[in-house]
Order: C-alpha cells, then sequence, then structure tokens
C-alpha cells in the first residue's frame, strides 16, 4: 500500500493553519495557536509583520533563513519597514557571523533601511534565558519557550503575553547594549 | 448450467471489491497505529535523554507529545481521506457488479438454480459491503473525534505555555 507523500498531503493542512492565523489576527482575542514547524513559523511570522503597529522586536538565535528568508516574510518585513519612517524593528542575535548575516535574504532585505537596530547577546546575556520570541507593539507575538525546540505558542492581541515580552526586550536590549551590530 | 459465463463473474467482481476495501481498511488502520506508535517513541521517559538545558522536563515531554499526536492526527487524517475516496470507488463497482448478476433474471433469462445461488451470493456480498462501508465511517468517526481531543489539548497547552513567559529574565533563577 501506498506511504504519505509530504508535499502533497501537507499543502491543504497548511491552507488550513494559514486561514486560522488569519482569522486569529483578524479577532485579536489573545487565542494561543501551537506553531512546531519552519512552515508553520512562516505563516505567523508573516502574519506578525502584518499585524503590527509601529514595531516588532525579536530575540532569535540567527534569524534562521528557512524561516526568516522566505519570500513572504522577507516581503512583508520589507512593507512593514516602507509603510512609515516611524515604524522600526529591533533585533537581539545570538550568534555573530559577518558573512552568515551578509547570506541571509532577511538581513540583506532590511539593511536597505534605516529603521532598524540590530544587537548581539553576550554568553552572559544567554544564560539568563532559555527562549526566542518576536513581538509587536499592539500585542502580537510568537513565543518559543525552549530556545532549543522550534515549538512555540502564538497570539494575536494577547495583552498581558505581549506587555511582558515587551519589556523582556526592553531589559535584554539594554543589557546587549556594548554590542550594536552592523550589517 | 446453460447460463452466460461473463453474468457469472460478476459476484466474483464483487468479492474482488470487497476484499480490496477490506484490505484498504486494514492497511489504513495499520498505518495510523505505526504513526502513533512512532510518534510515541519520541517520547522519552529516560531524564537522561532530555537534552541538555531544558529545565522544565513535563514542559518537554508535553511538546513532545504535542508534536507526534500532531503528526499521527495527520496521518490518519489522510488516510481516512484516501480510504473514503477508495470506498466511494469500491461501492461503485460493487453495485455495478450487483446490477450486472440482477440485471438477466430481471429479463427472466436465468435457470432457477442459477439465481437462488448469485442472487444469495449477491445478497450476502451487499451486506458485507455496507457492513464495511460502515466500518469505514465508524474508523473516520474515531479519527475525528481523537482530532477534536487534540485540538482540546493543543489549546490547552498552548494556554499552559502563555503563562510561562516570564516578567523579567530573573523569574524563577536563583
Amino acid at each position: 500500500m501506498g506511504t504519505i507523500s509530504s508535499v502533497s498531503e501537507y499543502v491543504p493542512e497548511l491552507a488550513r493553519y494559514r486561514r486560522k492565523v488569519g482569522r486569529l489576527a483578524e479577532l485579536r482575542t489573545g487565542a494561543p495557536i501551537l506553531n512546531s514547524s519552519p512552515d508553520h513559523a512562516e505563516i505567523v511570522i508573516q502574519q506578525i509583520f502584518q499585524s503590527a503597529e509601529h514595531s516588532v522586536d525579536i530575540l532569535s538565535g540567527n534569524l534562521t533563513p528557512r524561516v526568516y528568508g522566505r519570500d513572504l516574510v522577507v516581503r512583508e518585513v520589507s512593507l512593514f519597514l516602507a509603510e512609515s519612517h516611524r515604524n522600526r524593528v529591533q533585533i537581539i542575535l545570538e550568534q555573530d557571523c559577518v558573512e552568515d548575516r551578509r547570506l541571509n535574504p532577511f538581513l540583506r532585505e532590511i539593511s536597505k533601511f534605516e529603521n532598524v537596530e540590530m544587537r548581539h547577546a553576550s554568553e552572559d546575556v544567554k544564560k539568563l534565558y532559555d527562549f526566542h520570541y518576536i513581538v509587536t507593539d499592539n500585542n502580537c507575538y510568537r513565543f518559543e519557550p525552549d530556545r532549543q525546540y522550534a515549538v512555540a505558542v502564538a497570539a494575536f492581541g494577547h495583552e498581558i503575553g505581549g506587555k511582558r515580552l515587551r519589556s523582556l526586550h526592553k531589559e535584554l536590549w539594554e543589557r546587549c547594549a556594548e554590542h550594536k551590530l552592523d550589517f | 448450467m446453460p447460463y452466460p459465463d461473463w453474468t457469472s463473474l460478476a459476484p466474483l467482481v464483487l468479492a474482488m471489491s470487497l476484499a480490496y476495501l477490506r484490505l484498504e481498511v486494514f492497511s489504513a488502520r495499520r498505518q495510523i497505529k505505526e504513526h502513533a506508535q512512532k510518534a510515541l517513541r519520541g517520547l522519552s521517559e529516560d531524564p537522561a535523554q532530555i537534552p541538555e538545558g531544558v529545565r522544565d522536563m513535563e514542559m518537554y515531554k508535553q511538546l513532545q507529545v504535542f508534536a507526534g499526536e500532531r503528526k499521527a492526527t495527520r496521518a490518519s487524517m489522510i488516510w481516512y481521506q484516501r480510504m473514503w475516496d477508495r470506498t466511494t470507488c469500491v461501492c461503485i463497482a460493487g453495485i455495478s457488479g450487483a446490477a450486472v448478476v440482477i440485471a438477466p433474471f430481471v429479463r427472466l433469462e436465468c435457470p432457477d438454480e442459477w439465481f437462488g445461488i448469485s442472487l444469495t451470493i449477491t445478497i450476502i456480498l451487499l451486506v458485507c459491503l455496507v457492513v464495511e462501508v460502515f466500518f469505514v465511517l465508524y474508523s473516520g468517526l474515531a479519527v475525528k473525534n481523537s482530532i477534536e481531543l487534540i485540538d482540546y489539548h493543543s489549546v490547552e497547552l498552548s494556554k499552559a505555555i502563555q503563562t510561562k513567559i516570564p516578567e523579567s529574565t530573573m523569574d524563577g533563577r536563583p
């Protein structure tokens, strides 16, 4: 008997997931949705950039191109930044490799904008947390409780979670003040 | 028995259709079970195997279970859809086969002994087919229930993860 051909059968499920994420972003009830594959992450991150009002804060290992480098995400961040000079993106990266940063499609794209800031988390700072996140000013976020696994929860309009993540970002951003990164 | 041979093959066609359907159901159930077992194997009970840096073992286990269940459910859904498509095809084949068997009787061209044997075989096979279709529907219901259950758990798990967002980097640290 046959086996599961991953691509053709996975696509309808992704379409369902995309619709669900779109609905949650529209309703803004703060209801959570689980997220555990690069495909899901792409959908959520794209939606987060689409939902953001003026700012997006990111804490990530290296903004993995397998998620952040995908066309839809790159296009959406570019549209967000191009929308207004007041829009800004702050990124804390854990891995600092100039060569890799130049290859990353997401970083290549945002390097064209002036309203993007990037800092590096030193080993000491990395010891302070286990998580990764992306959070907007209007409480939309994707939160990975353990940075070793690509399992995360996303929510749109979740006030408590959004506030906490922004406050965490502020704290970590200050701690990374001495490690500014250029593109 | 002076009866055209091709019509006597109809119950055989029906039987083969039924056998195929049975095999599909069996295969689908086996696949679902295999996927579920594979998913469960990913869940390690041995603390030594929990990757370094994962402090919250309970959360890790829950996440693993969720990832496994999602894969198993996806596989179940796929197999159920396949099974349903094939059931429809087999039912069409079965009903066509039955029609071929019954048609000569309607025209009263059949000797009595053939009428009795063929009609009995056809009725038995059709009853079996109906039972199989119900069985497929029942499997579908089980898959649907498990999807609902997993959806419920995934929402609960998501809420649990949401509450784990710390207020400060100093939270829970010595």
